[in-house]
């Protein structure tokens, strides 16, 4: 037989838990809190933690689409072979590759969630920036593996790729993150809208070929280039404005 | 115990609520615990906040993987022997709490328990309180005080015998 059920017992019924002051709970809770809170303000995420558990809130659908996206791309080009068919593939799917990133990066001005996030240990910006940085991570990925798919299974020239898709691809995204940093409560639809014309404006160009061929190797250099420095400027600017963008 | 998993998760996530649910859900265990070892109120007070304090310092690092009240005993435990050690040198209340009803058979049996338990030492008295006033089964006294479960069976079996022939 146990001794717990003896005298201790006997003493364990007469003492039971004893009774708690409040005021001694409501001191433990809020000086807990605190410990809490200056330890995880001492000890911040590191970079790849604070980056892994932003790309935990991006849908993964959008990476999925883009694959697709891409896939399809292929599929219809080496369907095709170089030529006006892969200009005009290129120039309305690889614009819709750019636009796809955007809900994600809009999803908190649609949803109205800016003043939440504002709020919370890590500012705007960074979240901001380490979502795009996972963008990119990703799309450098996607577009490396189409690129080298092409460059191994057709016979398309370099510089016209780039062309082809870089400058499409940087335009559509510099009218994006421009429309992204606007102060327009509803700038979405304005980006749909620009994109649109861009897209109509891009392969009307590359389908006339007395306009198309009129433009030379450098002058075609000096615009992906100036898209590419445009494109810088739009993501600092985001970057920069991210903590003052509207909210209502 | 799934419970507790979702309450930790959202303390994790920064929590008020969750952090107060905690606290008083546990809170009245420890402070017994605290005051069977300390039998002051106001040190086992102290020492109560500081074992939650800590918890929640080192709430990002602590996995699940037991029970959270085994890991507050734990630290709790710890306080306790810092406490012992910060006192040594100082006269301690070393007495059990004394019961509010003084009849005579009762204060008889208060003596006894008082004298048997001032008689151990503290390793021993751990494992006692932990056993015989809280209840804890032996498996959680050895996770509790990181002691393998022989020598819990051990210090049991010992202070059983002591209790035995002292009280």
């Amino acid at each position: 037989m146990k001794y717990r059920s003896g005298k201790l017992q006997s003493y364990i019924r007469r003492h039971p838990a004893p009774p708690c002051r409040e005021d001694a709970i409501r001191q433990t809770i809020t000086k807990s809190t605190q410990a809490f809170c200056e330890h995880e303000a001492e000890q911040p995420l590191s970079a790849a933690e604070f980056l892994y558990a932003q790309g935990r809130y991006i849908r993964k659908r959008w990476w999925g689409l883009q694959a697709l996206l891409l896939l399809l791309l292929w599929v219809y080009m080496r369907g095709t072979g170089s030529g006006p068919h892969m200009q005009r593939a290129m120039g309305i799917l690889v614009p819709l590759f750019s636009l796809l990133i955007m809900p994600e990066l809009w999803k908190d001005r649609m949803a109205d969630t800016v003043e939440i996030e504002c709020t919370t240990l890590y500012s705007l910006r960074q979240a901001y920036a380490a979502r795009m940085l996972l963008f990119a991570l990703v799309d450098l990925f996607l577009i490396t593996v189409f690129l080298s798919m092409v460059s191994v299974t057709m016979q398309v020239q370099a510089s016209e790729l780039i062309i082809q898709f870089f400058l499409p691809f940087n335009v559509t995204c510099c009218i994006c993150f421009r429309s992204l940093y606007s102060r327009q409560r509803r700038s979405e639809l304005s980006a749909l809208f620009l994109c649109t014309f861009w897209v109509t404006f891009w392969v009307r160009i590359v389908l006339a070929d007395r306009i198309y061929n009129a433009i030379t190797l450098p002058v075609w250099g000096l615009l992906l280039m100036g898209s590419v420095l445009w494109l810088y400027g739009c993501i600092r600017k985001v970057w920069k404005n991210c903590g003052v963008l509207p909210v209502c | 115990m799934n419970l507790d998993l979702l309450l930790i998760q959202r303390m994790k996530s920064g929590d008020n609520a969750a952090i107060e649910s905690f606290i008083r859900k546990y809170y009245p265990q420890i402070l017994q615990y605290c005051r069977l070892h300390v039998h002051d109120p106001g040190y086992a007070e102290d020492l109560t906040q500081e074992t939650f304090e800590h918890f929640f310092r080192s709430l990002r690092q602590y996995q699940p993987y037991g029970k959270p009240a085994n890991y507050l005993y734990a630290i709790a435990a710890n306080s306790c022997r810092d406490y012992y050690r910060r006192k040594k040198d100082e006269l301690l209340p070393e007495t059990l709490p004394e019961p509010e009803d003084h009849r005579m058979e009762r204060l008889d049996q208060w003596m006894d328990l008082q004298a048997a338990f001032q008689s151990l030492s503290p390793e021993f008295k751990e494992v006692a309180i932990l056993y015989f006033l809280q209840g804890k089964k032996q498996r959680e006294i050895a996770r509790i005080l990181g002691i393998g479960l022989p020598l819990v069976k051990y210090r049991i079996r010992m202070v059983r015998e002591k209790l035995k022939s002292l009280v």
